[in-house]
């Protein structure tokens, strides 16, 4: 089958392999050129002769440093049968989760709070008022 | 919580297509080495929500929009449902602001464009750095650091100058200031490359801003001219909130470090081929980070050593704690491989001990690997303000043995400390494509989240404008306590002609927003009822009185 690489770093062979980043070598690409970040190569990779039906990844491997991050790149391949049909995205969701604030029981025990505190207040205020005067208090004048 | 992935369509065999005998064994595969793995543990944090994509840019209708990755996007401080992201258009060589005031679940660009009219051009050759970057400050303001330049400028003419944009207002207006202007240098000219490192610390009376960026002069100087192979990776500081910038500081001038090749002694300095450095800082302490290499002006010959994308060096750190005017640089790691690009991704934790956590993130392939092929996500931490580093460990947790590359890493940290660590790989994936994988930790990288898939659907690289010069940029992380809203470049409606690229973000929801209801009403009705009610009380008694 026909094979498309690009980008790989130039000067050190390509490995076209089967099914995994150790597997079998199904085809070498000797050095791509021009350059690494340029370079591209098409090449018929032989499909061997006792490969299962069903899809397959091609890896190409390469032994170098420069800047050929990405390797092994792989491709799928889909041998006597067809690509299967694309799952359904999952749902996710369209809206964040937001707190609905204070609830109505909420709101009832802050009022009953403020109306103990006035109480408290309030009956505070009248002990004090209620006190008798002290006796270093002036005295009343005398007829 | 991962969808299913979409099957990528590959080749098939065609009847009567040649068949090989069996495929040769062929020369031993050695895999390339990997990082220790990060303890991976349920974290105090779980992301209870995870949104479909967002189409970022969708008010830019032109068909052939080709916008960069939002590598820098970060959500307001005092109001954390407003997220800002950077981005600029290839095309039009235009910086943009986003702005979503929803949490990250829509967007419109700011009313007005960060560059200033004189200097309307912003973008540049680099790749897998940020291009434009956004910084909050104190005071509501944001910071916009660009590269700057007009006609018969930019980055293929030398002559780019650095430009710092601040607003009050989320983009309704901006007040500029010249970082470093190319036009008033003497000739030659130097090109500025910008942005890959933008920093505010506000911990003192007004914001100290730090911008990051390269100079060279390969464009302007002539073949024999002494500024043609020279090259600077420098931080320019401003003290007064970006009104003003003084001096640039050239870290290679503060290295003191020497590196060995053939018996030969070279300076070790920060390198600059795509963008450094990458900078973070708080409480008094900056520090930049990059990977390094021989000065350009000075690298030993080919036939010893192979540049510095061929050759393992280590990732460096500058230190400064006197707002940049003396730095110490340290080398942060071993050797290693930084093929993917040296993009870091830092930040500061309040965890983790009395100073806090500073944490980097970059991608890296052990020095002692046999190809630069794969890589990890690779984690620092420092509990002594940067003094002193923790070994990396990969908090990507694929199997090395499968030998997938994990690169681009992005990183902001949660007011309460949480920790976001985003990059994109290519696990399980085939062809150009890439997926945002997403990690984080909620006790200062001790431990970190099992890893997940974050993109809606894979990115097919092979369709947008970046595939042209091979201008990427990493995805972006603002992070807020409720959320951490995660962005990337996107060219899912890219025809064959148009190349169109968009911003797409999603939104990995921890805990509830906060009620936006004004609650304030409610309360003092609650309140004045209570007083009603006691007044009522009080009435009744005193009438009880009156009629016994």
């Amino acid at each position: 089958m026909e094979v498309f690489g690009s980008d790989f770093a130039k000067g050190k062979p390509v490995h076209i392999r089967l099914d995994a980043p150790d597997g079998r070598i199904l085809y070498t690409h000797p050095d791509p050129q021009p350059s690494t970040m340029t370079s591209q190569f098409t090449v018929q990779v032989p499909v061997p002769a006792d490969i299962s039906p069903g899809p397959h990844v091609l890896l190409a491997t390469q032994e170098h440093y420069d800047m050929n991050i990405g390797i092994p790149a792989r491709a799928t391949m889909y041998v006597n049968s067809s690509p299967p049909v694309a799952p359904l995205p999952t749902d996710r969701a369209a809206v964040l989760e937001v707190s609905g604030g204070p609830n109505a029981a909420s709101y009832v025990l802050i009022g009953l709070g403020g109306a103990a505190a006035a109480l408290l207040v309030a009956a505070a205020a009248r002990a004090i008022a209620a006190r008798p005067p002290s006796a270093g208090g002036a005295e009343g004048v005398k007829t | 919580m991962n969808p299913p992935r979409q099957a990528t369509p590959g080749g098939q065999t065609t009847p009567g297509a040649e068949e090989a005998p069996g495929g040769q064994p062929g020369s031993q595969f050695r895999p390339t080495g990997a990082f220790p793995k990060a303890r991976f543990a349920r974290q105090d944090a779980e992301v209870e929500r995870l949104t479909g994509g967002v189409h970022m840019t969708k008010e830019e209708l032109a068909p052939t929009r080709g916008f960069t990755g939002p590598t820098s996007m970060e959500a307001d401080p005092d109001n954390p449902r407003v997220v800002v992201a950077a981005t600029a258009d290839l095309r039009t060589r235009r910086c943009r602001l986003l702005v979503s005031r929803d949490a990250g679940l829509t967007w419109t660009f700011s009313k007005e464009s960060p560059s200033p009219a004189d200097y309307p051009f912003c973008t540049n050759t680099t790749s897998g750095v940020a291009q434009p970057q956004v910084a909050w400050g104190s005071g509501g303001t944001l910071y916009y650091a660009m590269q700057a330049y007009g006609d018969r400028e930019g980055p293929r003419d030398g002559k780019t100058s650095v430009v710092l944009a601040r607003t009050t207002n989320l983009g309704e207006t901006w007040t500029t200031t010249l970082v470093d202007d190319a036009r008033a240098q003497p000739d030659p000219k130097p090109e500025n490359t910008c942005c890959p490192g933008l920093v505010v610390d506000s911990s003192g009376a007004q914001d100290a801003v730090y911008v990051g960026y390269s100079r060279d002069w390969s464009a302007t100087a002539g073949k024999d001219h002494p500024l043609k192979e020279k090259q600077e990776v420098v931080v320019s500081v401003s003290t007064d909130g970006g009104k003003s910038f003084g001096k640039r500081i050239n870290l290679n001038d503060h290295s003191k470090l020497t590196m060995t090749v053939a018996g030969q002694s070279y300076p070790l300095h920060f390198q600059t081929a795509f963008g450094r450095p990458f900078l973070t800082a708080h409480d008094g302490v900056v520090m930049a980070v990059g990977d390094s290499g021989p000065p350009a002006d000075n690298e030993p010959p080919d036939e010893v050593y192979k540049g510095i994308f061929g050759e393992a060096d280590p990732m460096l750190i500058a230190r400064s704690t006197d707002q940049g005017s003396t730095w110490t640089v340290s080398e942060l790691s071993s050797p290693v491989y930084t093929a993917a690009g040296a993009h870091t991704g830092m930040g500061w934790s309040p965890e983790g001990g009395p100073d806090g956590t500073f944490v980097l993130a970059y991608s890296a392939t052990p020095g002692d690997t046999s190809s630069a092929s794969r890589s990890d996500i690779v984690v620092r931490r420092s509990t002594d303000k940067g003094v002193t580093w923790t070994d990396p460990v990969a908090v990507n947790d694929d199997d090395p043995k499968d030998q997938y590359s994990n690169f681009y890493p992005q990183l902001d940290v949660a007011p309460n400390g949480r920790i976001d660590v985003i990059w994109q790989d290519n696990r399980g994936v085939t062809d150009y494509v890439a997926e945002v994988r997403y990690t984080y930790s909620t006790d200062s990288g001790q431990t970190w989240a099992p890893n997940m898939a974050v993109t809606d659907k894979p990115i097919n690289y092979l369709g947008g404008i970046s595939i042209n010069s091979d201008i990427y940029q990493p995805p972006g992380v603002a992070s807020t306590n409720a959320f951490a809203a995660i962005a990337w470049a996107d060219p899912r409606f890219a025809g064959g002609e148009t190349q169109t690229q968009d911003n797409f973000n999603v939104v990995a929801q921890f805990s509830p927003l906060p009620s936006e209801d004004n609650n304030t009403l409610r309360f003092f009705a609650a309140g004045l009822g209570g007083l009603v009610l006691a007044g009522i009380v009080l009435l009744g008694i005193q009438l009880a009185r009156r009629t016994r």
